[in-house]
């Protein structure tokens, strides 16, 4: 039975429940330039209804409804777009690491120039040795060769440095971002926490959980990841990675509270072959496949506290295949079969560490995972070393085979041996051991290239980093050797001929084939070189060119294109990227952004129905007023 | 809006290089294309040189040849004119002072230079090719090794006149040739013997009419290579004008075009730039009190 009383209670219920939403309108009004916010509503109910039927109940009509309560408050938000949209960012961000890093290479190489770029200086080089031929008497055009050449050879070392330094920049950058993630993971695990205090209580947690789908989709600008709900609203995510058989392994990195594994940067790496260690700053390695007794130790810096020292552990290796998972490497085949393996650098730079058995006061970590995300920025960064590694060892290969052509013939020695008569001194040297190259008849260092008959481990000579003309050449240019014969104390030698220089200026257009060629002994096999003679009259200088081969510009060109279309590629993906995520943003604005013209009208709603409900308190006000004061006098 | 900022931003860029490409990843085949055509106009100015060098090495060795041409055609008059039954030892000492002198001048030819550099010295090009002895005979002392200069991609040509072609082999330091013939022709005048048997002919190796042709067949190769050189350099100033035009159209701009390129994604911009005022649509806010 209900009396004017229980209206009032009614009115009541009514007023609180469009106080309620319009409490709701109003947050939304002031969070709609929130990032991240999405739109929420007061799902409004009818509260039970009064008198269930039983013995003493009245016979009277039906049931009474007792007014209106706020059943709920929803946010609007579509779980799978949001899903797409961490997805498609984690593939943006890497390729924007790519693009940005790309074009920083890009300006190392100042190609295409007339002036400015290796392909010019190499062009000065070739053609100061052909104006040498035509005036071998000159001391002039002796000077502009050794001007010329040492122009060159710093100009590639600049470079080579260049890539080393953004290579450096580029880890900073790693591990910044993995210092990042870690704060991000501990956010997310707190909020976590208390999202499902919240649900538990029955309340939902609309903001908690907006500010952590903010965290998420940052989360996924670093690495490629996968959320799922777990109970009371929680989220679990795991990381997407790629492991070394190429195929997609999910690690899982945090459920609801706890932090299984965590992102640690790899300091350096420690590899120890049948008891030789080599450090990181030893690479580029050349190790046989033979090799049997290898072992990584990695040293890592964990949860980014960069001032802690770093966690080491050892990984036993197999099978060589497992040093993929912490060095990028590139298989050596000899005649169709791996004879060895190269490492490059240090790669993937992060490992996923599990969280759970970390000791951080005996610094052990009892199991890592190498963190090659399938996209992200981090992963990003990661295939930019990789690139950088292969156009350092182009540039390498370049330099290697320029010093070994340009030695060979200047020298006119046919090996790179040591004892060669005074005259017959090499042109490049390498200034990493400068000393005792500058000496006549000494060996080149540069030249030395893999032995992939030995079963040592060897370091691959940076050719590009030393590469460096003979200083007993730029301090006195008559040491450059341009004539056929270079013994000036025999009589066949004459000043005026230039034909070994000619043959140096003839480089320009020979084919070698980078492959072949692995020191002055191949050289002479696979192009024919004849780069000493005995009789001048009858005998000639001479080399041929290889077709299987590229000419030094060739060579050069082709890293350069290559590189452009690296980053052309990469740019392009950005542009189709930030398209596609525009579109998935505004269909998510559609959803969850605040639009004011529907706050509004949803305002006016309420507010009318409010002023409604006061009206009803009146109303009733008036009946009361009847049976207080009018009935009886 | 960024979009259409970073289009007029690449067209600024390519107005204000007068390139289309800036960096390789602009257009990765346009770029290598330009890399190529640099190298290749580069390599021919080399070979330019090469060939204007040529030339007038060349050319040089021609008039001396020429003029040592010359010379021996007076010593042929002259030794002819020795053969005369009226003269008597006066007569033929004077022309044999005569014929001394023109050895002399061709000795000098022969140690003719150009651009400080001896033509007739093989690659021995610092020092005189022709030296002349205490006794005055003249000696070819440079060298037989050529000099090859490469004149297009791989083509190398020898450039050198080897004195030796008219006088002695370097192996053999004696008078020969020219000199040797002119020697005679001096020492049978001076003892006033009839020196015409030395004429010879054309066939028979150490006579005067057999240098007199030799002479001739060298100056001829000469020519030969002066015309060789002549040819390349024009097609070489072809290949450059075709590289360079080629070039023109892959790295350069058509500012004409580029310019009304820019014009248009300016008025594109401008256009954005107002539908974007404009997008500001009057909302339910301005009808509340």
């Amino acid at each position: 039975m209900s009396g004017l009383f229980s209206t009032f209670n009614i009115v009541k219920r009514g007023m609180e429940a469009q106080q309620s939403a319009l409490h709701v309108v109003s947050h939304n009004v002031a969070n709609s330039n929130t990032k991240g916010y999405s739109v929420q509503r007061a799902i409004l109910k009818t509260s039970e209804p009064f008198g269930m039927p039983s013995l003493n109940s009245a016979g009277s009509v039906g049931q009474l409804g007792t007014g209106v309560m706020v059943d709920n408050i929803s946010r609007a938000r579509d779980i799978f777009l949001d899903g797409q949209i961490r997805k498609e960012t984690s593939i943006l961000k890497k390729y924007e690491a790519r693009e940005e890093f790309l074009s920083n290479i890009e300006t190392v190489f100042m190609e295409p120039s007339d002036e400015a770029g290796l392909a010019a200086m190499m062009n000065r080089f070739w053609d100061s040795w052909n104006a040498l031929s035509n005036k071998a008497e000159s001391s002039a055009a002796r000077t502009l060769v050794a001007q010329n050449a040492d122009e060159m050879s710093s100009s590639i070392r600049h470079m080579y440095d260049s890539l080393n330094n953004i290579e450096s920049n580029n880890a900073d950058l790693i591990q910044q971002q993995a210092f990042d993630v870690s704060t991000v993971l501990t956010q997310i695990t707190d909020l976590n926490e208390q999202i499902k205090n919240v649900t538990i209580a029955k309340q939902t947690p609309n903001d908690l959980m907006d500010q952590r789908d903010a965290l998420l989709e940052e989360l996924s600008e670093k690495f490629s990841i996968e959320v799922d709900q777990t109970d009371f609203n929680g989220v679990s995510i795991k990381a997407k990675v790629t492991n070394e058989n190429g195929t997609t392994d999910y690690i899982n990195i945090l459920t609801d509270t706890t932090i299984n594994n965590g992102l640690a940067f790899v300091n350096s790496a420690k590899l120890t072959v049948d008891g030789n260690t080599y450090n990181s700053t030893n690479l580029p390695l050349y190790i046989p496949a033979s090799a049997t007794n290898v072992s990584v130790q990695l040293n890592l810096k964990v949860d980014g506290k960069l001032t802690v020292d770093a966690t080491s552990q050892n990984i036993a290796i197999t099978d060589l295949n497992d040093l993929k998972k912490y060095y990028d490497v590139e298989e050596v085949i000899e005649s169709g079969s791996v004879v060895g393996y190269k490492l490059n650098g240090v790669n993937p730079h992060v490992m996923l560490y599990d969280k759970t058995s970390y000791d951080p006061i005996n610094k052990t970590i009892s199991t890592i995972t190498p963190g090659k995300f399938e996209s992200g920025s981090l992963m990003g960064y990661d295939s930019v070393s990789q690139a950088t590694n292969t156009l350092k060892d182009q540039l390498n290969s370049w330099a290697r085979l320029m010093s070994t052509a340009v030695n060979a013939i200047h020298s006119g020695n046919l090996t790179n041996t040591a004892g060669a008569p005074t005259y017959a001194i090499n042109f490049f040297v390498s200034s990493h051991n400068e000393a005792a190259e500058l000496v006549a008849g000494s060996i080149s260092e540069l030249e030395t290239s893999i032995d992939t008959s030995s079963t040592q481990v060897q370091q691959v000579v940076e050719a590009a980093r030393w590469i460096r003309v003979n200083k007993t050449i730029v301090a006195n240019v008559d040491n450059i050797n341009a004539g056929k014969i270079q013994d000036k104390t025999l009589s066949t030698y004459s000043p005026g001929n230039g034909e070994r220089a000619l043959l140096i200026g003839a480089l320009r257009n020979i084919r070698l084939d980078y492959a072949k060629i692995t020191d002055r002994t191949s050289l002479i096999a696979a192009n024919g070189l004849v780069n000493t003679v005995t009789d001048p009259v009858t005998q000639n200088l001479s080399i041929t060119s290889d077709n299987e081969g590229a000419t030094f510009n060739n060579y050069y060109n082709n890293t350069v294109t290559q590189l452009g279309i690296l980053n052309k590629e990469a740019s392009k993906m950005v542009a189709n990227q930030e398209t596609l995520l525009s579109q998935l943003g505004t269909r998510r604005e559609s959803i969850s952004g605040v639009s004011l013209d529907e706050e509004m009208t949803n305002m006016l709603q309420f507010q009318r129905s409010y002023q409604a409900n006061a009206k009803m308190i009146s109303v009733i006000d008036q009946l009361l007023d009847v049976v207080v004061n009018g009935l009886v006098r | 809006m960024n979009k259409n900022l970073a289009n007029m931003r690449k067209y600024q860029n390519q107005l204000n290089s007068g390139h289309l490409i800036s960096k390789p990843s602009d257009d990765p085949f346009k770029s290598a294309r330009t890399m190529e055509l640099l190298d290749g106009i580069s390599s021919n100015k080399r070979y330019k040189e090469n060939l204007d060098e040529g030339i007038g090495w060349l050319s040089t060795i021609d008039s001396a040849l020429g003029q040592i041409g010359d010379a021996l055609q007076t010593v042929r008059e002259k030794t002819i004119e020795g053969g005369n039954g009226a003269y008597g030892p006066t007569e033929r000492k004077a022309l044999a002072d005569h014929l001394s002198a023109l050895k002399d001048q061709i000795f000098t030819i022969g140690n003719s230079a150009y651009d400080g550099r001896y033509i007739f010295g093989g690659d021995k090009t610092t020092q005189p090719p022709f030296i002349k002895d205490a006794s005055g005979k003249i000696i070819y002392n440079g060298s037989e090794v050529g000099l090859p200069r490469e004149m297009s991609a791989g083509v190398n040509i020898d450039i050198a006149a080897r004195g030796s072609s008219f006088s002695n082999s370097p192996t053999t330091p004696a008078e020969g040739g020219i000199f040797k013939v002119l020697s005679q022709v001096v020492d049978k005048l001076n003892n006033n013997e009839v020196p015409t048997d030395l004429l010879g002919n054309d066939l028979t190796p150490g006579t005067l009419d057999y240098e007199i042709t030799n002479i001739l067949r060298l100056r001829s190769q000469a020519g030969a290579n002066y015309q060789r050189l002549t040819d390349m350099s024009t097609k070489n100033e072809n290949e450059s004008f075709n590289m360079t035009t080629l070039l023109a159209k892959t790295y350069d701009i058509d500012f004409a075009e580029k310019i009304m390129e820019f014009k248009m994604m300016e008025s594109v911009y401008t256009a954005s730039l107002q539908t974007s005022s404009k997008i500001m649509q009057p909302s339910i806010l301005d009808f509340l009190r």
